[in-house]
């Protein structure tokens, strides 16, 4: 290593070495530390425990529905923007930019309202004859889903644009004037030549929703507790720290494996991840 | 291109869907009533004057604080490093490569748990207690560093490094090289990722929370806190003036940068 290279690189290795390396090994210890000794009894515990696979369960669970129903929602969303020209184009991306630019907190709360106890959807389904009485639908898995749905769309529209902005629209019409439908063509040409976007896309909203705290703390409190919740309500509210460390280690070792698992699987079906 | 109706019938509900919510949170601001509902009772502006109260204000000034000094160092560091990786581009450099984009890969809650055990570390074996609004700092810093690399390391991929060579030839030093020539060419860069470093860490909450304590409560935090215990409407106000200082900073970005420089 030159000098300069040295200069460059030495101050921010030292930053990264002293803020995430030796915090992170240190946190590994813990997790492994059962009173002086050493030992895996940490993890044996929390594999015991009913409150930590119910979290990892509901994680799951509402990281596959948000993952479908962000997929689903923006696969036409985006291709619709990227066959948007000029001024409206940039309307459009204003309006998906904006509520990533906005605080998660303030994004939950328009939920609160709209599923809280006689809030607006108890009311819509009360006119509409499917409800009896006012019902909330906060804490609940469904109140997450929909929630981080809202929250993380915008991830896999821009990912997505990204890609669809690169396929030539007369790829699409030879294909339209050969006979196929549009139908048919969005799902032998756009989606096909999406595959990269569809990955980068996936990866984002699989670890955000797989990590995110806000959303499940607010919109699922204690009733619907998720991995990341837990390693709060673990630790500043029931003070079980001997189990936080383990549901961290845990917690970083699933986000690795899942993206590790995605990234294998495009490679596996020839789509290429290109890292931006 | 013609698209097809349904498509557009499809598309204008998702936009609806992105955008409802936020309009139920201005509504909702505005309620004379103690709770939060839609449609509202009638009309006040007393949650506006809640939302500038003291505790809410001084939210606001930590986040404001702690985002601006993450944001400058930083950049700080993050300015060589990205300069470096575009320059030698070698082995060695895209093995290092990872140890910098590290970060990302550990969740918020986790990051902010494993410097919670070092704070408590610290404090046990040195017998110092180090300043809360000094570790949330830190723990800004590390959220915000891999995205200054990749947003200024996206400048330096389209920068000439032959320029280098030919300002060194021609007898330019070091110093004048880095401020007449590499700096004032990245210099759109360095804006986006100030501002897009800020507003991370202005918004970020799991980085925050084994790390906050008395006088050193980010805005979120204590917006959080306020919703999970009642909902009160005073948040909704407080998300309404954030809503309005964002619409401003997106507008700047959109006038100043363009869009496309951005998020990607």
């Amino acid at each position: 290593m030159n000098k300069e290279k040295a200069i460059i690189f030495l101050p921010s290795l030292c930053l990264i070495a002293v803020l995430v390396f030796i915090p992170f090994l240190m946190l590994a210890y813990k997790s492994l530390s059962v009173g002086d000794s050493i030992g895996i009894a940490n993890y044996l515990e929390l594999f015991r425990d009913s409150t930590f696979k119910k979290a990892l369960k509901n994680t799951f669970t509402i990281s596959f529905y948000v993952v479908s129903a962000t997929l689903i929602i923006g696969l036409p969303t985006a291709y619709f923007i990227s066959r948007t020209q000029g001024r409206l184009k940039n309307v459009f991306l204003l309006l998906i930019l904006f509520p990533l630019l906005t605080n998660a907190v303030v994004r939950s709360i328009s939920w609160m309202i709209i599923l809280g106890y006689d809030g607006i959807l108890s009311r819509l389904l009360n006119n509409l004859g499917f409800l009896m009485e006012p019902i909330s639908f906060m804490y609940s898995k469904f109140a997450v889903i929909v929630g981080s749905t809202y929250i993380f769309l915008p991830l896999m529209i821009i990912s997505l644009i990204g890609v669809m902005d690169n396929i030539s629209e007369e790829v699409e019409d030879a294909s339209i004037s050969l006979g196929a439908t549009r139908f048919k063509t969005f799902f032998t040409i756009i989606i096909p030549n999406s595959i990269s976007g569809i990955i980068v896309g996936l990866v984002l909203v699989f670890t955000a929703t797989l990590t995110a705290y806000t959303t499940p703390n607010i919109l699922g409190g204690t009733r619907t507790v998720v991995l990341a919740t837990l390693v709060q309500q673990y630790g500043t509210t029931l003070g079980r720290w001997e189990l936080v460390s383990s549901i961290s280690i845990f917690l970083f070792v699933l986000t690795v494996v899942v993206i590790t698992l995605i990234n294998k699987g495009a490679e596996a079906i020839g789509g290429t991840n290109e890292k931006k | 291109m013609k698209k097809s109706k349904i498509l557009t019938i499809f598309v204008f509900m998702v936009f609806f869907y992105l955008v409802y919510p936020l309009f139920i949170t201005v509504v909702a601001s505005f309620n004379s009533n103690d709770i939060l509902t839609f449609p509202i009772e009638g009309f006040s502006l007393k949650w506006y004057k809640s939302a500038f109260s003291s505790s809410y204000l001084s939210g606001f000034t930590i986040s404001f604080q702690v985002g601006i000094l993450a944001t400058i160092i930083s950049l700080i560091f993050g300015v060589p490093v990205a300069y470096g990786l575009a320059k030698y581009n070698d082995k060695f450099t895209n093995r290092i490569k990872n140890i910098f984009f590290s970060p990302i890969l550990i969740p918020g809650i986790v990051l902010s748990y494993s410097l919670f055990l070092c704070w408590v570390f610290i404090a046990k074996e040195f017998d110092m207690k180090l300043p809360k609004f000094f570790v949330l700092m830190l723990a800004h810093i590390i959220i915000l560093f891999p995205y200054t690399i990749r947003v200024i390391g996206g400048a330096f991929d389209k920068f000439d490094f032959l320029i280098e060579d030919a300002a060194t030839s021609l007898g330019a030093s070091k110093k004048d090289f880095i401020l007449h020539i590499l700096l004032p060419s990245i210099t759109p860069a360095i804006v986006s990722a100030s501002v897009l470093s800020f507003i991370t860490s202005f918004n970020n909450i799991p980085i925050s929370i084994f790390l906050y304590g008395r006088g050193a409560t980010p805005l979120p935090i204590i917006m959080m806190q306020d919703v999970e215990k009642y909902g009160n409407p005073g948040v909704a106000a407080v998300s309404v003036v954030l809503l309005f200082i964002t619409i401003g900073i997106t507008f700047l970005i959109e006038k100043t940068l363009g869009l496309n420089n951005y998020g990607r």
